[in-house]
């Protein structure tokens, strides 16, 4: 259900084939996927939430993980396109502190001109 | 080795399929009849029922239904035996509950094959069951054990009532209320990410782990700030791959203030003389992923105000047509019960995301906790 692909200069993309809720179980499928891909050598990572209906506690726990490995080698997780409920739940969470969280399109979020 | 019953008025076809059978060490048992093979299934069940459709006495087909009909023998697999022109029946047979058909006259391999995968089939369904029904009451335990962690009475000298709702038998919300001294309480309300067996354990850790700090800080010297710092420190992400988020406060009924603080919690609802006010002021950010200051929030209160911790699970009770029970609902309510004690505002609360919520389940567990100062 998951997309990864390399834009310029190493940035990864990751957005949703379709639109759906991310939840404990799709979650832990994100986690499966998560292995697959390597984010590590991104230079930035960009998650597209057009496609994201709701999300709860655990799939907030796999962007936090996606965060980590992303952080870990001192890069940027930028989200784009997420719902007002989205923004405001990750503020509650005080992850906006976290994650850089951009009103833009995803090709914007490339060029890094937003 | 099976015990199978074979069922069918023609001799020879018995006589045929018990030479079958106990080529594989089957053992077979025999009846002409309908009524026979009742009798033989009142002595002892069978592993596995071969069915002729068409006996003297009985349609085959109400026998099957009758089996499938008692709770003793509608577990057994039926394979009926059927005259191969007769399509009809076999479609029937299947809708009624048989797990196969063999057509007559039938090939040796192919009576073997089709029993001993059906009996496999039954014994992985068996097993499946056994392993499931043991899961269900390890989870049960475990949610006797989650429950007991909860406050099972008032401590004395603060009013407070609560619910407390996993979501599926063992949740991942858990709170506990402590005495510090005559006049002062520690309050606390976590809620891990996730629900189930794992944010459960989660939950019981965090809970003994909050009495360890409080037995070796000392009630007299209890540091709101220094216990969210420490807790930050103590469940970092990464060794669970979970976080949880905290309300915790400290209330002083002598100076009549609350301290509190908030973990990435939803805000609690202060009510003052009939309005109602969000505590989101200064907040920190989830436990585990050190963003946790210590900042520590100084609220006054007067006689008889209330405040009201939450999860989110309450205010995300989904309704049939997709709408949240929402944060003004919740708002409304407590406004609506100023006027009412807070046992019965605390029932009112239930009832109402209840009906709210309808035949809907809960996807998240919900607990809430109302104080009056």
């Amino acid at each position: 259900m998951f997309e990864f692909r390399l834009a310029k200069d190493k940035i990864g993309v990751i957005s949703l084939e379709k639109r759906a809720r991310i939840t404990g179980e799709t979650s832990s499928n994100f986690r499966k996927w998560q292995d697959t891909v390597d984010l590590k050598n991104c230079s930035r990572v960009i998650l597209d939430g057009t496609n994201i209906e709701f999300i709860d506690s655990m799939g907030i726990a796999a962007l936090i993980s996606i965060y980590k490995t992303i952080a870990s080698e001192g890069n940027d997780l930028v989200l784009v396109n997420l719902s007002e409920e989205i923004k405001k739940l990750l503020n509650t969470l005080r992850l906006d502190r976290l994650f850089i969280i951009k009103d833009c399109s995803v090709e914007e979020a490339v060029k890094n001109s937003c | 080795m099976s015990r199978i019953l074979v069922v069918d008025d023609d001799l020879s076809v018995r006589v045929l399929l018990r030479s079958i059978l106990a080529r594989d060490q089957h053992e077979v048992v025999e009846s002409a009849d309908g009524k026979s093979a009742f009798s033989s299934l009142s002595k002892g069940k069978p592993d596995m029922i071969l069915l002729d459709l068409m006996l003297p006495d009985y349609n085959g087909l109400d026998i099957l239904t009758e089996l499938k009909q008692d709770r003793e023998l509608e577990s057994i697999p039926v394979i009926v035996l059927t005259g191969s022109a007769d399509r009809e029946s076999k479609l029937t047979a299947l809708s009624s509950g048989a797990v196969d058909f063999i057509s007559k006259p039938f090939l040796p391999e192919e009576v073997i094959l089709r029993v001993n995968t059906q009996l496999k089939l039954h014994d992985l369904i068996k097993s499946l069951r056994i392993a499931v029904d043991n899961l269900e009451s390890d989870v049960l335990a475990a949610g006797k054990i989650q429950n007991a962690l909860v406050p099972q009475s008032n401590p004395h000298g603060l009013a407070i009532e609560w619910i407390y709702e996993p979501s599926y038998r063992v949740g991942g919300d858990i709170f506990d209320v402590f005495k510090l001294s005559e006049n002062r309480f520690f309050v606390y309300l976590a809620d891990m990410s996730g629900h189930g067996v794992n944010a459960a354990m989660l939950s019981v850790m965090v809970h003994r782990f909050i009495e360890d700090f409080r037995t070796s800080m000392g009630d007299k010297d209890f540091d709101l700030g220094v216990f969210m710092k420490e807790l930050d420190k103590s469940f970092v992400f990464e060794r669970f791959n979970l976080f949880f988020t905290i309300v915790s406060l400290i209330v002083d009924l002598e100076e009549g203030i609350v301290l509190l603080s908030n973990a990435g919690h939803p805000s609690p609802l202060m009510q003052r003389n009939g309005s109602v006010e969000l505590l989101d002021g200064e907040r920190e950010g989830l436990v585990g992923i050190n963003m946790i200051r210590g900042d520590v929030a100084k609220i006054p209160f007067f006689n008889g105000d209330r405040l009201l911790l939450y999860t989110d699970g309450l205010i995300e009770v989904m309704n049939e047509n997709g709408e949240m029970f929402g944060e003004n609902r919740l708002i409304d309510l407590v406004k609506s019960c100023a006027k009412i004690d807070i046992k019965r505002t605390s029932w009112r609360l239930k009832n109402s995301y209840e009906r709210f919520k309808g035949d809907m389940l809960a996807e998240d567990d919900i607990t809430a906790l109302l104080i009056e100062f």
